[in-house]
């Protein structure tokens, strides 16, 4: 762990810490502020970055914005007054004006274009796209390391896998993918669902290491995922998915740093699938199985 | 709570209470700390917003932790001008409070 006293200074680029939802948001604040002085803005850019990197992962840009407001509404709190339109330079004004001019243009074309098609009697209708349904149809977890042990509860039809590990440790949970339409898988990845009990620990007692992400999906690169061998690996391409097969996928995870808090509780209960379904690509939060959690109250515990 | 019932000097002291109360604290546990208590129409912008206001004004110290994996958070705690500032606040707020509750009483007046 790093420790600075800076205020403005930040380990890293926040970009690079930040998810794409995150990063995305911050570019766009960064927008809305851009008739502020440099210095000024960097600052609050600074603020921003913080603000996304203290908060839990965004599940999509649609709950960013539910939690946060439009990045104008939320530069607008930051700045607590009219933010100054950017001065644009006599050259900026005169693309601008050739871009709405040529805006026109296209528009009368279109709209000249388009007129006899609309005004045809028939007309076909197109129905929205059948929605696409989830689901899981294996859980369990296995691992070759000696630093993580797990015990499988059952109860109720419910199934929970409580486990034990220490840091560095990693574990798979094998994810058997199914979908409803045919879709083109593109990413997934497990975040924690991680609940923090206010009766917790404070930072500066020495009894309590800061832990922000237990989870982090090993292997599970951007543009790809790793499969058994049933599927061949597709690392930076889509894996089409119909209805008539299931995507076996093992999720390899690692426990980093963990807190010593009592109460707390952490583990991963679902998963994030981002694919292309449409023409549009959409990120949505698929139920695993089962839930896999840390057990809490001195669990957890170091190397030595 | 109406957003517009929030003058800056009780954001002021929202925050720093809240910030007394865990001895040190981050931005996101201060905005859930509020929200849990009934703080609401308070946007979590607008406690960043007032954080790196008082840290502007030197009411409050602030320390970036980093953890392995890259995620960070920022630390703020009061200083005795915080505290000092915060008890000011608290003073203001429970003298306006008086007032309304003894407007709503007897409509006012002597």
């Amino acid at each position: 762990m790093t420790d600075t006293n800076d205020p403005t200074a930040s380990s890293g680029s926040p970009d690079a810490r930040l998810g794409v939802h995150e990063a995305t948001y911050l570019a766009m604040v960064g927008e809305q502020l851009d008739g502020l002085p440099a210095a000024t803005r960097a600052e609050l850019l600074a603020v921003v970055a913080d603000h996304l990197d203290e908060r839990p992962p965004a599940l999509s840009w649609d709950l960013l914005l539910a939690d946060l407001g439009t990045p104008a509404t939320y530069a607008a709190q930051l700045v607590d007054g009219p933010i100054p339109r950017a001065r644009r330079t006599p050259k900026q004004r005169l693309q601008r004006r050739r871009r709405w001019m040529a805006g026109l243009f296209v528009a009368a074309v279109a709209v000249g274009l388009i007129a006899p098609l609309i005004s045809r009697p028939l007309r076909r209708t197109i129905a929205p796209p059948p929605p696409v349904h989830f689901s899981t149809s294996c859980w369990g977890v296995h691992s070759d390391d000696p630093r993580f042990t797990f015990e499988h509860l059952e109860a109720a039809g419910a199934q929970e896998y409580r486990m034990d590990y220490l840091e560095g440790a990693t574990f798979n949970i094998p994810l058997c993918l199914s979908t409803s339409q045919k879709i083109e898988v593109l990413d997934v990845r497990a975040f924690d669902d991680y609940v923090e009990n206010p009766g917790a620990l404070p930072p500066s007692d020495p009894r309590s290491v800061p832990w922000t992400y237990p989870f982090r999906p090993v292997g599970l690169a951007p543009g790809g995922f790793d499969l058994d061998l049933r599927t061949p690996p597709t690392e930076g391409s889509p894996v089409a998915l119909g209805p008539n097969s299931a995507l076996d996928i093992d999720l390899v995870m690692q426990f980093g740093t963990c807190h010593v808090d009592r109460g707390s509780r952490t583990g991963v209960s679902q998963v994030m699938v981002t694919y292309r379904y449409d023409g549009e690509e959409i990120s949505e939060v698929v139920d695993l199985g089962a839930a896999y959690s840390v057990r809490d109250v001195g669990s957890c515990t170091h190397e030595s | 709570m109406r957003e517009d019932a929030f003058g800056g000097g009780l954001v002021d002291l929202l925050v720093l209470a809240a910030v007394e109360g865990r001895g040190e604290s981050y931005g996101y546990a201060i905005a859930q700390d509020l929200a849990e208590a009934g703080v609401t129409g308070l946007g979590e912008a607008a406690v960043y917003a007032c954080l790196r206001r008082l840290h502007k004004r030197e009411l409050l110290t602030s320390r970036q932790v980093v953890a392995d994996n890259g995620k960070a958070r920022r630390y703020y705690a009061l200083t005795p001008a915080g505290r000092a500032h915060r008890d000011r606040e608290q003073a203001t707020w429970e003298a306006t409070r008086d007032a309304v509750m003894k407007v709503l009483a007897t409509g006012g007046g002597a």
